[in-house]
């Protein structure tokens, strides 16, 4: 509906903070200029009384131009209810002024005097004479009451029913309207010389003025003491209609002397009625009325009527049909069409804050759209990139809770491990010498430095049994921020066997708050240490022949030995460098032999699982040695079949050990059982009161006491065996680093290790399976 | 005059994309609110700008592209509503509408806060509009208002009435009003004696003073200067049709003429060639 838009032909936004309502507005050439050309008359709550005359506003002109187009302005005194031009003054035929104040009538003349230039015009306002009113008026309607001709009387609603009539200069009389309750519109029409209005009833009533002049005065009836006058009637209504509904306004239009109708605007509906109170057309309005005005008769026997609503819609209808509709910048309280000396037909529109528009009809539709910008350029490379950059975020937005910090692309600390050169002197080792060799200890200190406030932390200290550590847990300071902590400790073997993996493990977990979570969110940072070889064995001499051989082939010249194991060199004597020999502090001897002419190493020893520490550490040395040299193809190989008889001898060595710590694990707690019966019949025979021979039981504690301690001394050997060869076990996975077995338990607990390369294990994946299925049995 | 009125435009026009010299406040205008992360809904949906209010206009520009930008004097303004608006950037959220007027073309602006919760854009940019509205009698000519009431100046607040001079005839008629004078910090006020409702008052913004100097002519060796012909063309700007966007009414740019309708008995704008009223609104109104 909102198609078309009433275009603003001259605006004025009328005073400040200034209150309108419906009877505020009148139009009519209130200065009696002869053009016939209308002014627009506007009185406001507050008092203020103005004339204007409105021209169209040419472009390019100022704002000052819209001065001249006020032709009076005055305060009165009383706020100014309505407004209405008409014949008022009894001795001239020329239109006055009559302002409705609350408790007065004023009728003014306003008469203009033009000057050489238009702003030099000037207008006065004349008061010609004033009702003091009794009772405080509602409204007021005017007209040739009684069918007089050449002036106007005036017939003023009082809030509480009273009918005044004033005849221009004198009142005539007042009649009280009957069952009367609140105040409605007034309308006087002058063809049968009836007064409307729509009571409380809401009831469209019609009163004669005749029959008004001849009923009750007024008067009379207020002081019941008083005689009733004489000749007075009850007042009782030409006719009536019910409506069923308040009505906002009522007018009676006089265009055309063929077309008799009274306009009554209700809430929710317009009615139109003949003046014998028939009714010619009912209109069910789908908004919220807010005036109306029926303004031309454009083809005979129709009304032409003005409606606008609280929609900012100006409604135009042809009794019911509608003509056209135009949207308003704002709520119009009163409506009226004007003629002005350049166009004719103006709607005038008055809202409750004084905004007066004088417009005309758009005849351009307004589709809503949204116009294009094409002026300025678009960088789509730009674009793009913003574009990608908020997906981005976007991304990760989703993927990351609310409560979750962002993950730092740099760590939120640092932790640094130093495992000393030397060994440690004295030794921390808890176990002093095995067989007769001391056992050494090294000092490695981790340094941790924070780039955020930590809270909480904790470092824990992992190493392989039976290597230990003097202290695996450390419980550390609150660390601001680019503060650091270094904690030492000492790593030794504790235990007569050689360890699988000298790689110690740290882990510390920390809670760094962030400003949703002051508590800190828990973090873990882990990081490895690798400790030395020297830590579990020392060097000695070479041994010619050994029960168990692997040569590692190499694509580089032969190293000398002494530059890749100095510390194994320090104290012997002998060192051509083609020889190596250690003594694992709880094993066997190893042996490595360099070939002088081949690239070739060969690995000795009396013990199988002993060789893998060694040759692990020689591979990896290796390696940096000739990183270091700046070579990078260097390649280890393993060319001889796999020593599948020693592995699998070692596996079922293995098992049978379990098997007998099982055993032995079984009678132990057979004993222990029978060891505590006996002990507790014991006991109850101590505690007797009445002491009773002990019947041999001492004999019989004793007895299971050595029986046990043998099984105890078996077992646990036993019990230590598990681990040697679970690192052994072990191995088969570094050899087959490649095949995926992680959905065996016993593996998860097993470090992927890069120690020995893959080039050893060439051609040899069919033996994971086996192995594989060896170690699940296991 | 006509220099000096253009010369103030900034509370006067709606101009779009100025120069960074027009965005400085002019002598005498204060900038009194700046508020970032304000979005100018209907011409740059989804770019983040910053509106400032000083007591003449309100600018708003685009932090990305400052060249991006729009001036909006009070004086143009015909209404200031908070409507619910749909926002790139927020969605669904209350906005604020401007409705404007510059030259006949009525251009509608809407700004939306994008940080939520604060009022701050509709409050600050309401309470100053109002203060210039109602401080309209300061810059404004009146003319035939209600400013005298007993023989006495009604006075503005603030104002003082510095003198009151009787006997000064305006001599806008034929045969002269003998009036009286007043003189005040803010204007001049004159009201006829013999009719206070014939007056006027006349801030001294409006005022410019004509001087008449007597000059010496220059000796016509220094007047003469050999010109240089021009070998530079000045090219004018590269024309923007950034206001297309808040035009209030699709893509025009004015109404046409209103002529009176024997049809509705109205004026209606002047119908295109080959429209009917009727034809028109059968198609519409459907």
């Amino acid at each position: 509906m909102s198609l078309f838009k009433a275009r603003d032909w001259w605006s004025a936004t009328l005073g400040e903070g200034e209150e309108f309502d419906q009877g505020c507005l009148c139009v009519g050439d209130v200065d009696n200029s002869g053009t016939g050309h209308d002014k627009v008359v506007v009185g406001s709550y507050m008092g203020m009384l103005r004339v204007l005359s409105p021209h169209s506003s040419k472009a390019g002109e100022g704002p000052q131009s819209q001065a001249d187009h006020q032709l009076l302005e005055v305060q009165l005194p009383h706020p100014i209810i309505q407004v209405e031009v008409g014949k008022f003054v009894s001795c001239s035929d020329q239109l006055h002024l009559a302002v409705l104040h609350p408790r007065k009538l004023s009728v003014y003349a306003v008469s203009g005097t033009a000057g050489n230039v238009e702003h030099g015009a000037q207008y006065q306002l004349k008061l010609v004479y004033e009702h003091n009113l009794q009772r405080t008026a509602c409204n007021m309607t005017s007209g040739p009451f009684g069918g007089v001709t050449g002036h106007h009387s005036v017939c003023i609603q009082s809030m509480d029913g009273m009918l005044m009539f004033f005849e221009q200069e004198s009142y005539s009389f007042g009649r009280f309207l009957p069952g009367f309750l609140l105040p409605g519109p007034l309308a006087y029409c002058p063809r049968t010389d009836n007064f409307l209005t729509v009571s409380s009833t809401r009831q469209l009533e019609s009163y004669r003025y005749e029959t008004l002049a001849v009923a009750t005065e007024a008067e009379s009836r207020q002081d019941p003491e008083l005689p009733l006058k004489t000749g007075g009637k009850r007042l009782t209504p030409d006719w009536t209609v019910i409506l069923g509904e308040a009505a906002l306004d009522l007018s009676v239009p006089s265009f055309s002397h063929a077309s008799s109708s009274i306009c009554v605007l209700g809430e929710r509906n317009l009615y139109c009625f003949r003046d014998n109170g028939q009714i010619r057309f009912m209109k069910k309005l789908e908004y919220n009325p807010s005036c109306f005005l029926p303004y031309a008769s454009v083809t005979e026997g129709t009304t032409n009527l003005l409606l606008g609503n609280h929609n900012n819609m100006l409604l135009v209808y042809q009794d019911v049909t509608l003509k056209w509709a135009a949207q308003l910048a704002c709520v119009p309280v009163a409506v009226r069409v004007a003629n002005f000396s350049e166009l004719r037909g103006v709607l005038v529109t008055l809202s409750s804050e004084g905004h007066l528009q004088c417009s005309y009809l758009g005849t351009d539709p307004s589709f809503f759209s949204t116009p294009k910008v094409d002026a300025r350029e678009v960088n789509y490379e730009q674009l793009d990139a913003e574009m990608k950059t908020l997906q981005r975020f976007i991304r990760e937005a989703t993927r990351t809770q609310d409560i979750l910090p962002k993950a730092d692309t740099e760590e939120a600390l640092t932790v640094t491990t130093t495992v000393s050169s030397s060994m440690d002197t004295p030794s921390q080792a808890l176990i002093q010498d095995i067989d007769g060799l001391p056992v050494p200890s090294v000092t490695v200190k981790v340094k941790v430095k924070s780039s955020c406030v930590l809270q909480g932390s904790k470092l824990t200290i992992s190493v392989s049994s039976p290597l230990a550590v003097s202290q695996d847990q450390f419980t550390l300071e609150p660390m601001g921020v680019g503060s650091s902590t270094v904690v030492a400790f000492s790593a030794f073997l504790n235990g007569h066997y050689p360890p699988a993996d000298l790689t110690g493990d740290i882990a510390l977990s920390y809670s760094s708050p962030t400003e949703l979570n002051p508590k800190g969110v828990p973090r873990v940072h882990q990081s490895r240490f690798d400790l030395p070889l020297a830590l579990v064995c020392i060097s000695t001499s070479p041994a010619k022949s050994a029960k168990h051989k692997i040569t590692v082939d190499t694509n580089k010249p032969p190293v000398n030995l002494t530059a890749v194991f100095p510390e194994f060199y320090e104290k012997s004597e002998e060192s051509d460098g083609n020889s190596l020999a250690v003594q694992f502090l709880s094993g066997a001897r190893v042996t490595v032999l360099a070939s002088k002419t081949s690239q070739r190493y060969r690995v000795q020893s009396e013990s199988f699982e002993d060789m893998w520490l060694v040759i692990k550490e020689l591979v990896q040395r290796f390696e940096h040695h000739f990183i270091k040299q700046g070579v990078k193809d260097i390649r280890h190989s393993f060319t001889a079949p796999l020593p599948l008889p020693e592995y699998f001898q070692t596996v079922d060595h293995h098992f049978q050990l379990r098997v007998s710590a099982q055993h032995y694990q079984d009678l132990l707690a057979e004993r222990a059982v029978q060891f505590r019966a006996i002990q507790r019949r014991m006991l109850t025979r101590f505690k007797d009161k009445t002491p009773a021979p002990l019947q041999n039981l001492d004999t019989l504690l004793d007895a299971t006491y050595h029986q046990e301690e043998p099984i105890d001394s078996k077992a646990d050997p036993c019990v230590c065996f598990p681990h040697i060869d679970f690192t052994w076990v072990g191995r088969p996975w570094h050899i087959n680093s490649r095949q995926n077995i992680f959905g065996n338990p016993f593996f998860l607990s097993v470090r992927e290790s890069d120690a020995i390369p893959d080039q050893l294990t060439s051609g040899q994946t069919p033996l994971a399976l086996p192995l594989q299925y060896l170690v699940v049995l296991l | 005059m006509a220099a000096v009125l253009d010369a103030l435009w900034e509370d006067r026009d709606v101009r779009f994309d100025i120069t960074a010299q027009q965005m400085k406040t002019r002598p005498g205008e204060v900038l009194i609110d700046c508020l970032d992360s304000i979005e100018d809904t209907k011409g740059n949906n989804g770019d983040r700008g910053r509106l400032l209010v000083t007591n003449l206009r309100i600018i708003w520009h685009s932090l990305a592209l400052p060249r991006v930008n729009l001036s909006v004097g009070y004086n143009s303004i015909i209404n200031i509503t908070t409507r619910t608006a749909n926002s790139k950037l927020r969605g669904q959220t209350e906005a604020l509408y401007i409705l404007t007027k510059s030259n006949n073309t009525r251009f509608e602006f809407i700004f939306t806060n994008v940080v939520p919760g604060s009022p701050r854009l509709f409050t600050s940019v309401i309470a100053v509009h109002r203060a210039y509205e109602t401080s309209k009698m300061y810059r404004d000519l009146k003319l035939r208002g209600a400013l005298i009431q007993n023989k006495q100046l009604r006075l503005l607040p603030q104002e003082q009435v510095y003198d009151k001079i009787n006997g000064v005839w305006n001599l806008s008629s034929d045969q002269g009003n003998l009036g009286t004078f007043f003189i005040t910090n803010v204007r001049i006020v004159w009201h006829a004696n013999m009719n206070e409702s014939f007056n006027v008052s006349i801030p001294y913004l409006q005022i410019v003073m004509d001087y008449e100097m007597e000059e010496k002519p220059q000796p016509l060796e220094e007047l003469t200067v050999d010109q240089l012909p021009d070998d530079v063309e000045i090219e004018p700007d590269e024309q923007t049709d950034a206001f297309t966007a808040y035009f209030a009414d699709g893509n025009k740019q004015q109404d046409r003429e209103p002529i009176y309708s024997e049809e509705l008995g109205l004026a209606i704008e002047k119908l295109k060639d080959g429209f009917t009223l009727q034809g028109l609104w059968e198609v519409m109104g459907s």
